[in-house]
């Protein structure tokens, strides 16, 4: 948690290796991130992270099952089994009937969904999730956060999450608190 | 790289492409199309030109070591027999090869060989081989073999007769025989040597005679020892240089033609740019997504540019396929000579290679892949955290700073304009031009943001958003400006060079065409001539108050040139600019010349270096006779040259009193029709004369010069077809990626109407600042065009004019069509549902 402009974006982008620390470094399964290439950074990043972003971010001529695919194809999985995979995920995510549909047609709360669902359909290590339920009205951040939450448990991957809810920081084990480029830990 | 990562990259990626914007993606396609198709069109349509008249100079020359020219008039056969008689001569084979005059005048001559059957079937084996009738049948006087081009375009078979003209009287030759098509494409005439001497009165004349050398003869010496023993004018060549004139002359006007080919490619090739860069800004939020979603950067700068090269291969390919159906309509429409008389042929079949296809289809592929390069580097480098974040895709741009490259480029344009030609060719004036035009582009932002600041604060929200848009935008902008800024100014300098010439020519005309009515005894032929008697019988008729008459023939001054034309005309020397228009005089005083005038034209001083007040010495009836050069003259129907002699002059040194032109001037109180009648009714036979008057020719001529540049007019559209195509792809691509811009202000309270309006607003004024670059490029290339490259290719040089007119007029029209492309795209973005434009943040 932070203020506006605290750095907690920056924060989460050094982690997933697409900005660079100053000074300091990222250790992430053992290995420094700091001594990585940008190809190598990727590469991790696409085997053992994912990523939930507050805008969304669903590419909106590709079918929402297309969408969630993505990661998915991009480590080469073969089509059938891509479908399938994906498809279980969305139906994870309550969202399996709409497979075919195209993202302009869904509610943030649906698109949310999709976005969860290809965050952690390559079963990632890390889940990285910039203020999540940001675009969200109160209902539907607290349904998409349980969604979250069960599915994370389910697939024993860690989260980091970056938000302003209380609601949704009740939800974490650990809070932190970015405050002049220092992290605090919070108290409830 | 993960090839197969980059592959579902750019599935992700094209697919939404595709989905999104069809027909943009079709448009794209065309661009490139249309490029390639002019290329392989044009090169088509030249190779089988070039294919044609090799053939046919192939098997006119055969395979003689050495070829002895002399001028048409030719020579005496005695430096046959001396030649012949020489050590290193194994065979020599005497050759009268004519243009001969046909009934009626007006058709064009057929070019005759006259030759040794017996010799020639060793040096010319294919033609003579394909003389079917009886050889012995060629011995007759009047016998002649046709080419089936020339029997067709006569409408002859065999068994015909055929009306010559030879002195200005009527003979008959028998068509004897017709060859196959296959060996000979163009018009000729076969006849025994002696046969053509006695009915083409040119008895003990030859003018070519070929030579095989012995075996173990030195080709150089044995040249340098046949030239001692010839008389001047005569000239022996090699038969590889003899071959090598002919498509000589005809090489600047296909140089020009492939350049401009090139331009419509390169051109589309910039339309690929600009899409694929515009199409890559509106992405860019995919594209960081894919980086952080596990994309490296080798893998969606692949993916980026198989996207391009699938557009590019697909567009390449279509673009060959319409070439060659392009380059068979032009072929049926214009013929092979693409309008240029110069290369006048029979019917050519297209000549088509695998390879060369292949070749156009590759630099098609290759130019959209460089086109598409740039920005796919770009995309990939940009930091994946910052595209995320919907904001600015100008700052990107902004980074590039184009204003140094810019300017060095237009530097270096500006100082290759001065360079001479390289191989004959204007190669540094086509660079200069491409220098210019690039480093133009390249300074569009740093000279927009001062036009852009001008515009005026107008109090009418719908306007000042526009303009506020533009100036924020300026950068992107810039990249559809200079897709529109580099085909309107090939257009305005191309209007502009072919008006300048259209009026010289026309100027040049009325100048070269005082009197009222032109006749001329053969067209392009060299057997019928005006005797003197004929010349006093028309200038005694009543109505003539003046005639003057002409002897024009062509002149060989160097083996490695193509042959000049040599004019006797009547002219006054001291008013030698009333009758020719004279671009330069000698300056001594002529009196103390004591040399007889001689005045050349501008091609004869690019070709051979001769200037004013020096003495050029001119190969007549065998012997070498010296003149002063007086002066320089226009000329724009003979490239490679003329020289005007006075006509008293070349009686003496010829003893030629014959014509084969002539004009007439007459009473006012005689009409022209009736003039024209009484100069026919003058003659024993009324068709041996071609009769015009001045008024008609100089329309024929017009026309002419229209056909001529037809071509010119066609790829010079297509290249602005090609821009357009641009402009609605960088309009259509703009109104895409500001749809949540337009739904924001159709929320805060913008009717529909206003936001097409404002859309429209920017189109007219970003094309309206093209257009201002566009003239002022175009006006500077025009110069370029005019003053190099057209002197260079032709030999000739053009008073610059401009056409307000239609410069107006194709101004308004591309501010006009860019509005109709912004209005009908943005119609299309504005008639989402403003709530969905607005969530929709790509």
């Amino acid at each position: 948690m932070g203020e506006s402009g605290a750095g907690k974006s920056t924060l989460l982008n050094i982690i997933a290796g697409l900005d660079r620390p100053d000074s300091g470094r990222v250790l992430f399964e053992g290995a420094d991130l700091g001594r990585m290439d940008d190809d190598a950074l990727t590469r991790l990043r696409r085997v053992r992270i994912g990523f939930i972003f507050q805008a969304f971010h669903i590419l909106p001529y590709l079918t929402v099952l297309q969408n969630v695919e993505l990661p998915l194809d991009l480590l080469g999985i073969p089509r059938a089994q891509r479908a399938t995979r994906a498809q279980a995920w969305l139906d994870r995510c309550g969202i399996g009937a709409l497979a075919r549909a195209y993202p302009r047609e869904l509610s943030g709360g649906e698109l949310q969904r999709i976005a969860i669902a290809r965050a952690l359909v390559h079963e990632p290590a890390l889940l990285l999730a910039d203020e999540p339920t940001g675009n969200l009205d109160a209902g539907t951040a607290a349904q998409i956060l349980n969604l979250l939450r069960e599915q994370l448990q389910a697939s024993a991957a860690a989260a980091i999450l970056i938000t302003h809810s209380p609601a949704a920081a009740a939800m974490a084990d650990r809070r932190l608190r970015l405050t002049g480029g220092r992290l605090h830990p919070e108290t409830p | 790289m993960g090839v197969r990562a980059a592959w579902a990259c750019a599935r992700a990626l094209s697919v939404s492409q595709l989905r999104e914007q069809p027909l943009r993606a079709l448009a794209t396609l065309l661009a490139i199309a249309l490029g390639v198709a002019l290329g392989t069109a044009v090169y088509l349509i030249n190779t089988t030109a070039l294919t044609q008249f090799d053939q046919a100079t192939r098997q006119l020359i055969g395979a003689p070591d050495l070829v002895v020219r002399g001028p048409v008039s030719g020579f005496d056969e005695s430096v046959f027999e001396t030649l012949a008689a020489l050590p290193m001569v194994g065979l020599a084979s005497p050759v009268l090869e004519l243009p001969v005059s046909l009934v009626p005048a007006s058709h064009p001559a057929l070019k005759v060989i006259g030759l040794d059957p017996f010799r020639a079937v060793a040096l010319q084996p294919d033609l003579i081989a394909a003389l079917e009738a009886d050889i012995t049948a060629l011995f007759s006087h009047d016998a002649i073999v046709l080419s089936r081009a020339a029997a067709e375009d006569l409408n002859l078979v065999r068994g015909d007769r055929l009306a010559i003209n030879v002195g200005g009287s009527v003979q008959w030759l028998r068509v004897i025989d017709i060859l196959p098509g296959d060996v000979y494409p163009e018009p000729l005439g076969i006849m025994d040597i002696a046969a053509a001497q006695w009915s083409l009165a040119r008895l003990g004349r030859l003018n070519r005679i070929d030579l095989r050398l012995r075996a173990g003869t030195d080709p150089q010496q044995a040249l340098e020892a046949v030239n001692r023993w010839l008389p001047a004018g005569v000239l022996a060549v090699s038969s590889a240089l003899e071959r090598g004139r002919a498509s000589a002359a005809t090489r600047a006007y296909r140089v020009n033609l492939d350049v401009l080919a090139l331009v419509a490619l390169l051109t589309g090739a910039f339309v690929v740019f600009s899409t694929q860069w515009l199409s890559i800004m509106r992405r860019r939020t995919a594209l960081g997504l894919m980086r952080a979603l596990g994309v490296t950067r080798a893998e969606l700068r692949f993916s980026l540019l198989a996207e391009t090269a699938a557009n590019g291969a697909l567009g390449s390919g279509l673009g060959v396929l319409l070439g060659y159906l392009l380059a068979r309509l032009m072929l049926r429409y214009l013929g092979a000579d693409l309008g240029n008389a110069q290369l006048a042929g029979g019917a050519a079949s297209l000549q088509i290679e695998a390879l060369p296809l292949f070749g156009f289809a590759f630099i098609g592929t290759a130019a959209a892949i460089v086109g598409g390069a740039i920005p796919a580097w770009q995309a990939a480098y940009r930091a994946p955290a910052l595209a995320l974040k919907a904001g600015d895709a100008e700052q990107d741009l902004r980074r590039l700073s184009t204003t140094a490259p810019g300017i060095v480029l237009a530097i270096l344009g500006a100082l290759l304009a001065w360079l001479p030609p390289v191989g004959g060719l204007p190669l540094p004036g086509y660079l200069a031009i491409a220098s210019l035009l690039i480093g133009s582009v390249l300074l569009v932002p740093a000279l927009t943001r001062p036009l852009l600041a001008l515009l005026p604060r107008t109090g009418f929200v719908v306007t000042d958003t526009a303009f506020a848009q533009l100036r924020g935008s300026l950068s992107s902008a810039s990249i559809s400006l200079a897709a529109i800024i580099v085909s309107f100014s090939l257009m305005v300098a191309m209007a502009i060079m072919v008006h300048s010439f259209r009026d010289s020519f026309e100027v040049w005309l009325a100048r070269l065409l005082p009197a009222d009515i032109q006749f001329r005894s053969s067209y392009g032929g060299d057997t019928a001539v005006l005797s003197p008697a004929v010349q006093a019988r028309i200038a005694a008729l009543d109505g003539v108050t003046r005639a003057d008459f002409r002897r024009t023939q062509s002149l060989l001054l160097r083996a490695d040139r193509p042959a000049v034309t040599l004019i006797a005309r009547d002219i006054v020397r001291e008013r030698a600019a009333e009758t020719l228009p004279l671009v330069r005089e000698a300056q001594a005083p002529l009196a103390e010349a004591g040399l007889p005038p001689a005045w050349i034209s501008e091609a004869v001083t690019d070709l051979y270096g001769f200037k004013p007040g020096q003495t050029l010495s001119l190969p007549l009836a065998g012997r070498r006779q010296d003149y002063f050069i007086a002066g320089v003259w226009r000329d724009y129907v003979r490239s490679s040259g003329a020289i005007v002699i006075r006509r008293q002059d070349y009686i003496a040194a010829s003893g030629d009193a014959g014509a084969n032109e002539g004009s007439v001037w007459r009473d006012p109180h005689h009409d022209a029709a009736s003039l024209i009648a009484a100069i026919r009714a003058s003659l024993d036979n009324g068709d041996t004369l071609e009769i015009l008057s001045s008024q008609e020719l100089r329309e024929l001529s017009l026309i002419a010069f229209d056909r001529a540049f037809l071509v010119t007019y066609a790829l010079e559209a297509i290249s602005v077809l090609i821009g357009l195509l641009g402009v609605s792809v960088a309009a259509s691509s703009t109104a895409l990626s500001r749809r949540a811009q337009f739904g924001m202000l159709r929320h805060l309270g913008m009717l529909r109407r206003q936001v097409l309006w404002m859309f429209a607003g920017e189109g007219v004024a970003l094309s309206a600042v093209a257009v201002i670059y566009g003239l002022i490029l175009g006006a500077m290339l025009s110069l370029i065009l005019v003053y190099v490259i057209n002197r260079q290719s032709f030999h000739w040089s053009i008073d610059l004019a401009v056409p307000w007119g239609q410069l107006a007029v194709l101004s308004l029209s591309l501010i006009a069509a860019s509005a109709l492309t912004a209005l009908w795209s943005g119609r299309a973005a504005v008639s989402l549902d403003p709530i969905q434009a607005v969530r929709e943040d790509w």
